[in-house]
């Protein structure tokens, strides 16, 4: 009786710990490589930017991407180092200021350029006009296609 | 005696839960759960620092590109240090053309020496992946790599500009005369 309680503890622990490590592996590496974690976050926000703006009217566009620059921040004041940071709110700046300017609001376009150039100028961008950088990040937005787990090597020779 | 007895039980009962749970727990974070996470997140962070560091390079000036190639290449050689799992064949051809972006910034700047270091790992990437000896060649490498460069330059450069490409053409003219 005591070897059968015994072995139903050990499988009930047995299965318990089965289940519990896709959890433990995700603390561990949460604690364990910070970056490797953060860029599961930063593709998460970087997805909302590109996967909801290209299909959402301009006012919805308008929230999403003002949400998103308000996270990108957030990280970056606790990693005020990060010139990936700079380089994806920069990029972000531009793509709010085009969609101010989609719903007609000419000063805020040009304040979220002013914000871009600010983010960019010390990564050492060498073209910060307005026509480069719209015509920039409408390139980054026309390229984006959901994750693909094996990129395929002839793409080196594609372009 | 007897409620003694039935407490110890019951530990010994939580301790065979316990351990069953961590012993269990370990194995499958080890061999599966720990691994799948890291492949799924160094892709990610790949696919972050590919765009990042090329951005760097064809927007930014030769130091900030230099720099972001870098880290990308040691995100690159880490994942093959760490036997993390991702398609070799996709790490061969990111760290060959990590290696010709650097072999052309250096070029450009006149650092020939570790312009020629740089194809030569290149050359080895490449090679990897099966490529014949004739498409591994210095001439073949950087005539893809101008190649595709003024392609990115169309793309990414709003008046077509080849600042870099044009550079490294230059050197290597010099290089030849």
């Amino acid at each position: 009786m005591k070897a059968t309680i015994l072995a139903i503890c050990a499988l009930v622990g047995l299965v318990t710990g089965y289940f519990a490590a896709p959890i433990a592996s995700y603390g561990y590496l949460r604690a364990k490589e910070p970056d490797m974690f953060g860029a599961f976050l930063f593709f998460l926000v970087d997805n909302e930017i590109a996967c909801n703006c290209q299909n959402q009217p301009p006012n919805e566009s308008l929230k999403t991407v003002k949400n998103s620059i308000s996270i990108l921040q957030g990280w970056r004041n606790q990693n005020p180092n990060s010139q990936m940071l700079a380089q994806e709110i920069g990029l972000a700046q531009v793509r709010l200021s085009r969609v101010e300017e989609a719903l007609g609001d000419e000063a805020q376009a040009e304040e979220g350029l002013n914000a871009a150039r600010i983010e960019l100028a010390p990564l050492g961008w060498k073209d910060l006009s307005a026509a480069h950088l719209i015509a920039l990040t409408t390139q980054l937005d026309s390229e984006y296609r959901p994750k693909k787990e094996n990129k395929e090597v002839a793409s080196l020779t594609a372009k | 005696m007897k409620i003694m007895k039935t407490a110890r039980f019951c530990m010994l009962c939580l301790m065979a839960l316990l351990l069953a749970a961590v012993a269990s727990c370990a194995v499958r974070a080890r061999y599966r759960s720990l691994q799948r996470l890291r492949a799924e997140y160094a892709a990610l962070y790949l696919g972050n620092l590919s765009r990042y560091s090329f951005l760097q390079y064809s927007q930014a000036g030769p130091d900030q590109g230099r720099t972001a190639l870098k880290q990308y290449l040691a995100l690159l050689q880490r994942i093959r240090a760490e036997r993390i799992p991702y398609p070799a064949r996709t790490l061969h051809a990111d760290c060959g053309l990590t290696y010709l972006r650097l072999y052309r910034l250096e070029s450009s700047v006149g650092n020939l020496a570790a312009a020629k270091d740089y194809m030569r790992s290149a050359q080895k990437e490449f090679a990897a992946l099966g490529w014949k000896s004739d498409s591994t060649s210095e001439t073949a490498l950087s005539k893809l790599i101008r190649i595709r460069e003024a392609s990115e330059a169309r793309l990414y450069n709003t008046d077509g500009s080849e600042e870099s490409t044009i550079d490294g053409d230059r050197q290597e003219e010099r290089r030849g005369r």
